[in-house]
């Protein structure tokens, strides 16, 4: 019971703080009428893309934490060992959602048609904070899942403390070890070709017919932003769990001592990272910045009769 | 600056030798320098509407003259510098195009016209 609401508020958090900065968003964009139809268009296609994408994250966890909580016949149902991977299979659902939306992004039609030479690479497109959040987060998490592999017992999903002077050997679980790390590791070797390719098509897909070259860059970013975020917050999420469930452990073990004090900030610093998870996969991407209806739709280089 | 590149899907011109000629155009007018990168030609293409080897034909078709070199991991880049005309000859093709333009002819017609001269010169100078 204390293991599905541990697993279920967070997604309700995500869902109604979600809903919230729906709303939010759509109330302070930047109205259509000021832009070129077409333009308009395709910042629309992102943000369907964005939002189902979103929803097959929540969805795809949602379904997962009910096949591994609801009620089993014979009355004991064991932890699944894929559930501490759950963020990270969220993750590679919304990013084939993702990939998906950059394959059916709009492709120019038209018997006139005129683009700008600039060559686009990832490097330009990405905002660099993003990159870095996603390296430490990233880097972050490999190197717990290292740790909970090391400090577990033989057992791979179980912490042991070992016969020290009148103090007899004892155990608690769950500890993440090799058996959910692996796991882990397992879904994240898929879902980071599946953040390349999220990138790359975002780098390659025609540009947005009308669009001046700013304009369509913003554009691509916020694709590459919505792909970021998703990986940063499924890491987040793992991470946090990982130290939160690892440390919730070991705090049960030792009740005294230096390990109390590891293991405590240990949970403490997993609750902060699977809040933080929440925030990163709510953050906005970057939007087309609000300019003067008069001025709008102006100098476009991009253009598609 | 921004460089463009018009296709004209309705035109005569098979589209990679109307990206050929755009390309080649921009590189002896100067707008591309030896060194600028070219478009990979997948987002080229994609921006177009075409289909990739339009593009990559059009790329080694202005390799072959050796306006433009492709090298692995770093993509096409320019290698030919500008014509080696004057600024006086480039300025006097900039009058003749905007005059041309004045008259009412289209791009098209400026650059047949041009040709035409060329052509024309061609038959009058003794082998």
């Amino acid at each position: 019971m204390a293991a599905a609401l541990l697993l279920t508020v967070p997604a309700a958090i995500f869902l109604v703080c979600g809903l919230v900065a729906l709303v939010a968003l759509s109330l302070t964009a930047r109205p259509d009428s000021t832009l070129p139809s077409e333009v308009a268009s395709a910042r629309r296609h992102g943000l369907v893309t964005s939002v189902l994408a979103q929803v097959a994250f929540v969805a795809t966890m949602g379904f997962l934490i009910f096949l591994a909580t609801r009620p089993s016949t014979d009355g004991v149902r064991p932890t699944p060992l894929w559930l501490g991977a759950l963020p990270l299979i969220g993750a590679i659902a919304a990013l084939v959602v993702l990939i998906l939306g950059e394959l059916t992004w709009p492709r120019p039609r038209g018997l006139r048609r005129e683009v700008n030479l600039n060559p686009r690479t990832l490097r330009d497109l990405v905002p660099r904070p993003w990159a870095r959040v996603l390296l430490a987060v990233g880097g972050l998490t490999v190197v717990v899942i290292g740790l909970g592999w090391w400090a577990a017992d033989p057992s791979g999903h179980a912490l042991q403390r070992g016969p020290h002077g009148d103090i007899a050997s004892s155990g608690a679980s769950p500890f993440p070890g090799s058996d959910y790390g692996l796991p882990q590791l397992v879904t994240l070797a898929v879902a980071l070709p599946l953040l390349y390719g999220a990138l790359r098509l975002a780098t390659l897909r025609p540009a947005v017919v009308r669009s001046d070259v700013a304009t369509d860059n913003r554009l691509r970013a916020a694709s590459t932003v919505r792909a970021i975020r998703v990986m940063v917050s499924a890491l987040a999420f793992t991470c946090g769990g990982n130290l939160f469930f690892g440390g919730a452990t070991g705090v049960r073990l030792y009740d005294a001592g230096w390990q109390q004090g590891v293991f405590s900030a240990a949970t403490l610093l997993g609750l902060v990272l699977g809040v933080a998870g929440i925030g990163l996969v709510l953050a906005p991407a970057p939007r087309l910045p609000r300019t003067d209806p008069a001025d709008a739709p102006g100098a476009h280089t991009a253009t598609s009769a | 600056m921004t460089i463009s590149l018009t296709l004209d899907m309705t035109a005569a011109t098979p589209p990679y030798e109307q990206v050929r000629a755009q390309l080649a155009g921009h590189i002896r007018a100067g707008t591309l320098r030896p060194g600028d990168k070219l478009p990979v030609v997948r987002a080229l293409a994609a921006d177009l509407g075409v289909a990739t080897n339009t593009i990559a034909r059009a790329y080694r078709e202005l390799e072959a003259r050796g306006l433009v070199t492709t090298r692995r991991r770093v993509g096409t880049i320019v290698q030919a510098g500008p014509s080696p005309a004057g600024p006086e000859l480039r300025n006097q093709a900039v009058a003749l195009v905007e005059a041309a333009r004045r008259s009412g002819l289209s791009d098209d017609a400026v650059i047949d016209l041009v040709r035409g001269a060329v052509l024309g010169d061609h038959a009058r100078s003794p082998e």
